[in-house]
């Protein structure tokens, strides 16, 4: 684990938080913690955190607003917390810039993988932007737009590559269908979700991915997709 | 002590009564009649004199209508008093005014002055008499002060009639003056009315007969007219003085149990007998009947008698008498019959002016009722002759083409037999063309009827008397005993003609009357399998177009309690007449043609009443604008049916929603129970895990720890499970269940599923299967995953570990079938049902269970796609559940 990243955890449970700053602290990361919104953003305007923790269910403030608000002036990874059937808040959340959730009750292991990811995907972003992914038989070069499967180039349309693509940059985390679907067809393409899944079908079908047993790419209904995370960061 | 006179101990019912009575007087308006012996007495300005006496004291007093003539003292005396606008009524384009009762039930006057009770409206007016107004605003609570003329009471219109000379029209029923709260005598003498007659005081309409006048206002008639005045009040002081000593328990003179029973034909006569009946009864203070026999002759009448007795009986019951109609062919058993049955004690009678000649052969109606009558007393009132005739040939219709072929068949059937007879004479006695000739008897009379067959028998005995006797082809006969042979054929025939006529007449009552059961009996069974409203509405509106016919409407109220039209024939204009449909409903009482309130309107209005409130109205418009014999009466059965249907359907629908807020209570109850058993059993395994933990240091490591945070985990997961299953069911019951439908992929989203369920399925075997070219579906991706998830967690929990779930997704009828099975112990046989029920759990040993959620969550998504789910055993004697989504929904073009 590279330096110790500082997470602020915001939450008014004091059960969750506590349950929370345990796991983090035992995993080595420094927690810090706050109960409302207007506590998390003095301290993340005071002494920015490396990641957020964040309960949309707040007292005194909305969590949507807080993301909205942040992502005004920082970049840094937030990672919501929310209850199950409430798919629409989390893509709203996601939608206004936070990174990825976790849906209520989670375990440590998922929390720490998600944790792993954003981090790691913050750290790109203030480097340069990885050039590849590879995972498992799939390759990806983004530089020169190929795509090798067990070393094989397999030939896909523009608009298939932009959609990996785009899955690629953000592998590990859910991408939103609005969020591929503005990235892919353009802003006025929102509403047209189905083409995404057809095209999701074509792409696993090159890939040789089957829908029923995804190695690549998954479904997170509701929501969006998420593409696998690289070999070598699970490796680390 | 002083002994307590039994007799004179008030009787309770009596005393009962006289509360009822008292009790509807109370809430009842009082009528205060000021009666004089003729016009020009004063009663106007007595009535107004005291109208101003009352409104000193404070009563709020109205003027409706009051005829001043032009007389200056009358007018004076209207002046301080408020006095209602006319309301103009227009009718075959001449304008009348008339009083407006609906402004006064709007206004409720203390007291309403309301002149000449006699008058009768303007056509188009609510009530075609003036004394129905009355006695509707009395109903209302109104006191009305009004006037009458001696010569206007029903039961002295005959003697007033015969007395002066002159026949009044327009009559008031004597019900109307009995039951008065107070009479006020106007007297003035003859000699002093003459006076003012001479002044010009008293008011003679224009236009009148000066001769008629002159011989109305002789001062022999005033004298008699006066007479008749005085002693009318007698007689309803007598009556109200009998009511006040009923009350205090003394005997009143005369009370012995007489009940009269007055039997009316459909002649000009039955009016007469009406009133001499009345007339008895009053004197006797007695109740009495009215009773008319239908007769299937009766039915063959035409329309002018059937409505002149409709008249006559409905005049009978406004006059305070009890109707009774009677269906029979014996007129006479009938009435003897009814009388000893019903304790009648005087029976009132005409005897027709028929000829003598016609009671020879058929006895008199009359004379058979005072040779069966025993012990009861017959009154024989007498037909003037001259009345009856008249009347009676006014009935005589053409005989009808079908009546003129029936007489032609007898005669042909004569000429025939006698042909035949005449032809074969050589082989035939005499005697044998007498039994061809009596065989035609009864042809006759069981085929044609009574007419033909009296024909026949005339015609028969001429026939055998000019072509088989001798001296031939003459009437003559030589030998006399032939005469003997014409009578005995006569008689033979007529006899028997009679006998099947009877006959015929009795089966075709019988038909009618097992007609009308069944036209009932349908429709009692069509009523009972219908359900609501509009489906009993039509059952009724289809067999009453099937039996009557004509135009038909069906009022309801509707919101706010005012009436609408629910159903109206094509060809009816209803909205016209909403009034009265209105008028039937508030008052619960039928309206419209053919009574006595709007008489004017095109349609009958019947109310639909159920035990304590009126449902609706029905409105009817028979053809020719009269029903047939006994139709009114199909009519009422068939909208007392339809109240009593409409009845029983609200109370139907009142025990289903007591029916389903008990199923909600139990499902409420098993929902505490269940979950209150399901939350406690993971929080009390957590609590005892965690307290071990706490108490007995382990390492973290060590195998009991480790078990110890297994358990933990694993009733926290159930516990989940439990609660967002009870927040699923509550979002869906709480009909929040929206389904977001696009196009997806079945086997993405079943990859999905189990991916989200990866945790619980991590001891069990999954295999996932689907067809190679499965198209995209129409779904809630997100629901529909949702299912499986359930399914899968419901079989990891119904299954021990290591068995082998497999979900496979295919086709079936074009529509997407995906089915869940595992290998496991199965579905309890006969529980396939059941499992989807809330809070449905079989018993399955110690092994944990769900909330009994899971299956009803998935039930309510499948069954929002219009799909279905089932479970069912498998080959392997798993479980297995299906989830089939209609093909409506596959849209293979995507794929």
């Amino acid at each position: 684990m590279t330096d110790k990243a500082r997470i602020l955890v915001v939450e008014d449970e004091p059960e969750i938080r506590r349950f929370l700053e345990t796991a983090l602290q035992a995993q080595g990361y420094v927690v810090e913690s706050a109960d409302n919104g207007a506590l998390a953003l003095k301290i993340c305007k005071g002494r920015p955190p490396n990641l957020l923790i964040l309960d949309l269910g707040l007292p005194d403030m909305d969590g949507q607003d807080i993301i909205a608000s942040l992502r005004d002036w920082s970049q840094m990874p937030v990672i919501i917390l929310s209850a199950r059937n409430q798919e629409e808040e989390k893509v709203q959340a996601l939608e206004k810039g936070a990174d990825d959730y976790l849906t209520k009750p989670f375990g440590t292991a998922e929390l720490m993988a998600r944790i792993r990811v954003a981090l790691r995907h913050a750290a790109r972003r203030q480097a340069a932007a990885s050039m590849s992914y590879s995972y498992k038989d799939l390759t990806l070069d983004l530089e020169r737009r190929r795509v090798l499967l067990l070393g094989e180039e397999v030939h896909l349309t523009p608009t298939e590559y932009s959609l990996l693509a785009a899955l690629v940059r953000k592998a590990g985390q859910v991408v939103t269908q609005k969020e591929l679907l503005m990235e892919v067809w353009g802003k006025n393409a929102e509403e047209n979700d189905h083409y995404l899944r057809i095209y999701i079908q074509r792409l696993r079908q090159k890939l040789t991915d089957d829908p029923l047993y995804p190695q690549y790419i998954f479904t997170e209904p509701g929501i969006g997709y998420r593409m696998s995370e690289e070999k070598e960061a699970l490796d680390g | 002590m002083p002994q307590v006179e039994k007799d004179k101990r008030p009787d309770p019912d009596i005393l009962l009564s006289q509360i009822e009575a008292d009790e509807r007087k109370q809430k009842r308006g009082k009528l205060k009649i000021f009666f004089g012996s003729s016009a020009g007495v004063g009663k106007t300005y007595a009535m107004l004199q005291e109208a101003h006496r009352r409104q000193r004291e404070g009563a709020d007093v109205l003027v409706g209508i009051v005829e001043t003539h032009g007389r200056q003292e009358t007018l004076q005396l209207l002046e301080g008093l408020p006095i209602l606008p006319r309301r103009s009524l227009s009718h075959r384009n001449v304008t009348m005014s008339e009083f407006d009762i609906d402004e006064v039930l709007k206004i409720r006057p203390d007291i309403l002055l309301l002149d000449e009770l006699a008058h009768s409206n303007a056509p188009g007016s609510r009530h075609p008499k003036r004394w129905q107004d009355v006695e509707e605003l009395i109903q209302a609570g109104i006191d009305v002060y009004t006037t009458l003329n001696v010569q206007h009471l029903e039961s002295l219109n005959d003697v007033i009639s015969s007395i002066t000379g002159i026949s009044v029209r327009e009559t008031v029923p004597d019900r109307l003056f009995d039951e008065a709260d107070n009479i006020v005598l106007v007297d003035t003498p003859p000699d002093e009315l003459l006076a003012r007659l001479r002044d010009g005081k008293v008011y003679i309409a224009p236009g009148a007969n000066e001769r008629s006048v002159q011989n109305f206002f002789r001062k022999t008639n005033l004298q008699s007219l006066r007479e008749l005045a005085l002693r009318r009040t007698a007689d309803y002081v007598d009556i109200d003085s009998d009511e006040q000593r009923r009350r205090e328990g003394l005997r009143t003179p005369n009370a012995v149990g007489e009940k009269i029973m007055v039997c009316v034909g459909s002649d000009a006569f039955a009016a007469k007998l009406v009133r001499t009946g009345r007339r008895l009864a009053t004197g006797l203070k007695s109740p009495w009947l009215v009773t008319y026999v239908e007769t299937p002759v009766a039915e063959a009448q035409d329309l002018r008698s059937r409505q002149h007795i409709q008249h006559v009986l409905h005049n009978a019951e406004t006059n305070g008498a009890e109707v009774v109609t009677l269906t029979g062919t014996r007129v006479g058993d009938e009435l003897i019959n009814y009388a000893r049955n019903n304790g009648i004690t005087k029976i009132v009678i005409g005897k027709s002016g028929k000829p003598y000649w016609a009671s020879i052969f058929k006895k008199n109606l009359a004379e058979f009722i005072v040779t069966e009558s025993g012990d009861i007393d017959v009154y024989i009132v007498t037909t003037p002759a001259a009345l009856s005739v008249a009347f009676n040939r006014r009935r005589v219709m053409p005989m009808s083409r079908h009546e003129g072929m029936r007489y032609g068949y007898a005669a042909i059937l004569v000429s025939a037999i006698t042909f035949g007879a005449y032809q074969t004479e050589f082989f035939f006695t005499n005697m044998d063309t007498i039994m061809l000739y009596l065989i035609g008897v009864m042809v006759t009379a069981a085929g044609l009827g009574r007419g033909p067959s009296l024909l026949y028998s005339v015609l028969c005995v001429s026939a055998f008397n000019f072509f088989f006797t001798e001296p031939r082809f003459t009437f003559n006969v030589y030998d006399s005993s032939y005469w003997l042979t014409f009578t005995v054929m006569f008689l033979t025939s007529v006899t028997i003609s009679s006998l099947a006529t009877k006959l015929r007449d009795q089966l075709m009552l019988a038909r009618r009357r097992e007609h009308e059961t069944q036209i009932f009996y349908n429709l009692t069974r069509e009523l009972t399998a219908t359900r609501t409203r509009e489906e009993m509405s039509e059952t009724v509106i289809r067999r009453i177009s099937q039996t009557i016919g004509g135009d038909i409407c069906i009022w309801y109220p509707g919101k706010k309690g005012m009436l609408e039209l629910v159903y109206g024939s094509e060809t009816g204009d209803f909205f016209k007449e909403e009034v009265v449909a209105d008028w039937c409903y508030k008052n619960g009482q039928p309206a419209g043609l053919g009574t006595n309130t709007m008489p004017s309107a095109c349609l009958y209005y019947l109310p639909v009443t159920g035990t304590n409130m009126t449902l609706g109205v029905v409105g009817i418009r028979p053809k020719n604008d009269i029903f047939l014999h006994g139709q009114a009466l199909i009519m009422e059965t068939f909208v007392s049916l339809l109240g009593s249907a409409l009845e029983r359907s609200e109370t139907a629908e009142a025990a289903e929603q007591a029916g389903l807020l008990a199923e909600k209570e139990r499902v409420r109850n098993i929902l505490l129970s269940s979950v209150s058993h399901d939350l406690r059993s993971p929080l009390a395994a957590i609590t005892g895990a965690a307290d071990t933990l706490l108490q007995e240091p382990h390492d973290t490591n060590s195998e009991t720890a480790q078990r110890l945070l297994r358990s933990i985990r694993h009733e926290a997961a159930r516990l989940t499970k439990v609660v967002s299953n009870l927040l699923e069911i509550t979002r869906i019951e709480g009909g929040r269940l929206k389904l977001n439908v696009h196009p997806y992929f079945p086997p993405e989203i079943i990859g999905s599923a189990a991916e989200s369920c990866r945790e619980t399925l991590k001891n069990h075997k999954l295999l996932l299967k689907s067809l190679q070219d499965i198209p995209f579906v129409n779904m809630d991706g997100l629901l529909i995953s949702q299912v499986i998830q359930n399914l899968l967690e419901n079989a990891t929990s119904h299954t021990p570990p290591g068995t082998e779930i497999t979900v496979f997704a295919d086709m079936y009828n074009n529509g997407l079938r995906i089915s869940v099975s595992d290998n496991g112990p199965g579905i309890p046989p006969g529980q396939e049902r059941e499992i989807f029920k809330k809070f449905a759990t079989f018993d399955q040993g110690d092994r944990p269970k769900g909330a009994g959620l899971g299956l009803a969550i998935c039930q309510a998504i499948v069954s929002a796609h219009m799909g279905r789910i089932y479970a069912e055993t498998n080959r392997t004697g798993g479980a297995r559940f299906v989830i089939e989504l209609p093909s409506e929904l596959t849209i293979p073009e995507l794929s």
